[in-house]
């Protein structure tokens, strides 16, 4: 542990978010020094603790759940019933301590709830209250049910990503989510900065689809302005003099490579170091991008007979080491090992004794970007279930016993 | 009223890598100063070209990823270049570069040169693989690189190990990149206005990339694991569920253990579901092996539901029925949508050569501070006078 105070370390920040998004902005918060306590009861537990992309273990009892353990990292654990009229009276308290309230919700689920602005801000007018929807707060489409896998289909993301010729078959399935939470960051960053100069606070209405809108939107300006659109092209390049720009498997099963050249310089250094191999590469015509381009599927071919004679990972790495961009398409437990991820500090193993209800042990990532100095922390992993309960009624809110006790009795900690 | 963020001042000696980086500080209300060489920033001329018109001032991703900013035209690399640079850095807040690590600290430019005479600064390198590590100076002509390493790009495919893993794709990492760097900008901005003491953001893509967690990289903690390809974008958590053909285009249903829902739609316009009419399908359990051994057929069931509607139609009876269900939305439909336009996210932005259109707007809405992207990107130079006259 250092002393070095991070930039966010006065900011309190409620979590009633779940799955991906929410947790996933908070935890770039935390990471940057606020303090995050993470709500929870047992009518409603956050499903990725034991069901989504699940540690490869089948006890149900076991929270398997790594998403969850990596995006609420370091957070408190409340474990408070709303729908108790006294947990809700805890819970305004809470808002009163705070400087943020997350959650990922609809937009009517969120009046429901009791945690919408008008609500919270009778309780602290300086509260920031951040909701991160599929759609946003309002328009004509705000209840169409939303996952991010749905996001990237009705913004055109799925669209274009796909092989030549067909029709697009998407990216990965959370990476809408992960980006929106990225969004609700800087969105809770821009609050914040309003309050300091303020001191008022304001609600934040996020629209995963519109933050994958900004992400992709030249695609939508060559919309806009030529009234043109391109569907998928496989893994060419769509943007800039890139060309050969593909991937190739290399020899075995599914080991593949991709290779990106972006210069003639480039392409000579490659030539220099594979072109005995496939004399065909010496050809004058591959000289200049605009001859590659041209002749893209020669090319590609050509370099796909080469690349199936080595392993993907040797090959590239001999690519590197000649200048070229190359690199393995790593599955995910070639990502985990990772020798330069590694030697960055970016994975951690935590470990927990067998009879934590968490499992025993699972790789933790570390803060992105890396800051300098850096920030020497321990990792400890997502809050068992109301894990902070004592410390955050009896020092932060300073409750008295008897108040707990009856507290308890309205079922407000279930 | 204002923020702690206006009028803040970036430099931006950046590439695809960090261009959406900066533009996320000028929604903010930051002063962004983009410094190109003398012809430009070699992105410019990426196509498509608004008009179909080859020109530095035309390219679509250009002009996109660099509204609201600055052009300033400066050879970093001379000797009196690298002075102005010195000169701009020493009172602004931000700085953004994206050449390869060690780069600037050879120009005299780097974090320790900077910090020494602005200790505000808040120092932002963005490139594929990070300062240090043993991939440090690898190259990586494009996004593809660090994200085929990150492990995303494996699971994403056609299934069947003849199809070759796809990346995303038109700057998609690099963004992503850019817009965690900006995240911690803002915090380490915020930081100097209250200490005066910025500080060093290191960010790799690869790593940005690699937060992306997916089930395989949960998996392949517990065992060595090399999954097949899943059609990903697609491919529902549980099904029945997935891309279907409708009658103008393709849906995309989530698998969410709604066969209950989707077979009284079927019923009710008089499918025969024969057997799976079975209570032991219905019951809503995502690993329920009743509906997993017969993902088969039962997704053949929802294709032919489907084939009889329009994808307006289907979005509609989704709602009904309480099913995502979302159209398959190509760029025009995406402009088009009445959604999006009655939230006002679309924005009128005129510039001055490729002409005035609607572009994407903001990607959060703030009730007090709204985000702004109103300014068209500059042309080459065009702040020449304005930043440098000064000097």
């Amino acid at each position: 542990m250092t002393n070095t105070k991070r930039p966010l370390e006065d900011i309190l920040i409620i979590d009633n978010s779940w799955i991906v998004a929410g947790p996933h902005g908070v935890r770039l918060l935390s990471d940057l020094g606020a303090k995050v306590i993470h709500v929870e009861s047992s009518k409603k537990k956050d499903m990725v603790r034991f069901d989504h992309i699940r540690l490869g273990v089948k006890d149900p009892k076991k929270e398997g759940g790594w998403v969850f353990q990596d995006n609420n990292r370091n957070a408190m654990g409340l474990q408070l019933n709303m729908k108790s009229a006294k947990g809700r009276e805890i819970y305004y308290k809470l808002v009163q301590a705070a400087d943020v309230v997350v959650s990922n919700i609809t937009p009517r689920a969120v009046k429901s709830m009791g945690i919408d602005f008008e609500t919270l801000s009778q309780y602290n007018p300086k509260i920031i209250s951040v909701n991160a929807s599929g759609m946003g707060d309002y328009g004509c489409k705000k209840d169409t049910m939303v996952f991010a896998p749905a996001l990237n289909c009705l913004t055109g993301c799925t669209y274009t990503v796909g092989y030549e010729g067909e029709e697009g078959v998407g990216i990965s399935v959370s990476t809408a989510d992960d980006v929106g939470g990225a969004m609700l960051a800087f969105s809770v960053l821009q609050a914040i900065a309003q309050r300091d100069a303020t001191g008022k606070g304001q609600f934040i209405d996020l629209s995963e689809a519109e933050n994958m809108l900004s992400f992709i939107g030249s695609t939508i300006l060559e919309w806009a302005y030529n009234k043109e659109q391109t569907g998928p092209i496989g893994n060419h390049a769509y943007y800039g003099p890139l060309c050969p720009h593909n991937a190739y498997s290399g020899a075995g099963r599914d080991n593949w490579m991709v290779i990106a050249i972006g210069s003639d310089e480039e392409w000579q250094r490659f030539v220099a170091e594979v072109g005995d191999e496939a004399p065909a590469l010496k050809d004058e015509k591959f000289v200049s991008y605009e001859g590659r381009k041209a002749n893209e599927k020669e090319l590609d071919d050509i370099i796909a007979g080469i690349a199936v004679k080595h392993n993907n990972r040797v090959f590239a790495e001999r690519l590197q080491n000649a200048g070229v961009s190359a690199a393995p398409v790593n599955p995910a437990s070639e990502t985990l090992a990772d020798e330069h991820l590694n030697a960055r500090g970016f994975w951690n193993l935590v470990g927990l004794p067998e009879t934590d209800p968490r499992q025993p042990d699972f790789l933790i990532s570390a803060d992105v970007p890396k800051s300098m100095p850096r920030n020497e922390k321990t990792f400890k992993p997502g809050p068992a279930m109301g894990q902070d309960n004592e410390w955050i009624l009896k020092e932060l809110l300073h409750l008295t016993g008897e108040e707990i006790e009856e507290a308890k009795n309205d079922d407000a900690f279930i | 009223m204002g923020t702690i963020y206006e009028g803040k001042r970036v430099l931006e000696i950046s590439d695809e890598k960090g261009m959406y980086c900066g533009k996320l500080l000028t929604m903010v209300g930051m002063e962004v100063i983009k410094i190109e060489p003398e012809e430009g920033d070699p992105q410019r001329l990426w196509g498509p070209f608004a008009g179909h018109v080859e020109d530095k001032e035309r390219g679509c991703f250009w002009i996109y990823y660099n509204t609201g900013k600055k052009s300033v035209t400066l050879d970093i690399y001379s000797e009196k270049g690298k002075e102005i640079v010195k000169k701009l850095a020493s009172e602004a807040d931000v700085l953004i570069e994206t050449l390869k690590p060690g780069k600037m600290a050879e120009l005299g430019l780097g974090y320790d040169d900077i910090k020494a005479i602005n200790p505000k600064i808040v120092y932002c390198s963005i490139t594929a693989f990070g300062q240090d590590g043993p991939y440090a100076q690898w190259n990586a002509s494009s996004d593809i690189i660090p994200y085929a390493i990150a492990g995303n790009m494996n699971e994403c495919g056609r299934p069947g190990f003849g199809y070759a893993p796809l990346n995303i794709g038109r700057n998609f990492t690099y963004n992503a990149a850019g817009l965690y760097s900006a995240v911690a900008i803002l915090a380490f901005v915020r930081q100097a206005v209250n200490t005066g003491e910025g500080g060093y953001l290191d960010t790799a893509a690869i790593e940005t990339a690699a937060l992306w967690r997916n089930e395989d990289m949960a998996n392949g903690q517990r065992f060595p694991y090399k999954p097949d390809r899943k059609k990903v974008g697609s491919a529902p958590p549980f099904p029945p569920g997935g891309m279907y053909k409708c009658k103008d285009g393709s849906v995309f249903i989530v698998g969410m253990s709604q066969w209950r829902s989707l077979s009284e739609w079927m019923k009710e316009v008089g499918m025969d579901i024969g057997e799976f009419d079975d209570e032991k399908y219905k019951i809503a359990n995502n690993d329920n092996p009743d509906v997993c051994s017969h993902s088969d057929e039962l997704n053949a069931l929802v294709a032919a539901l489907c084939q009889n509607y329009t994808k307006d139609e289907l979005y509609k009876e989704g709602l009904r029925w309480h099913i995502p269900i979302v159209p398959m939305n190509s760029p025009e439909d995406v402009y088009n949508d009445e959604h999006f336009n009655e939230r006002g996210f679309f924005v009128r932005v005129n510039h001055p050569i490729a002409g005035e259109t609607n572009y994407p707007g903001a990607p959060a809405k703030l009730t007090a501070t709204p985000l702004t992207v109103d300014q068209a990107a500059p042309l080459l130079g065009s702040a020449n006078e304005e930043v440098l006259g000064t000097l």
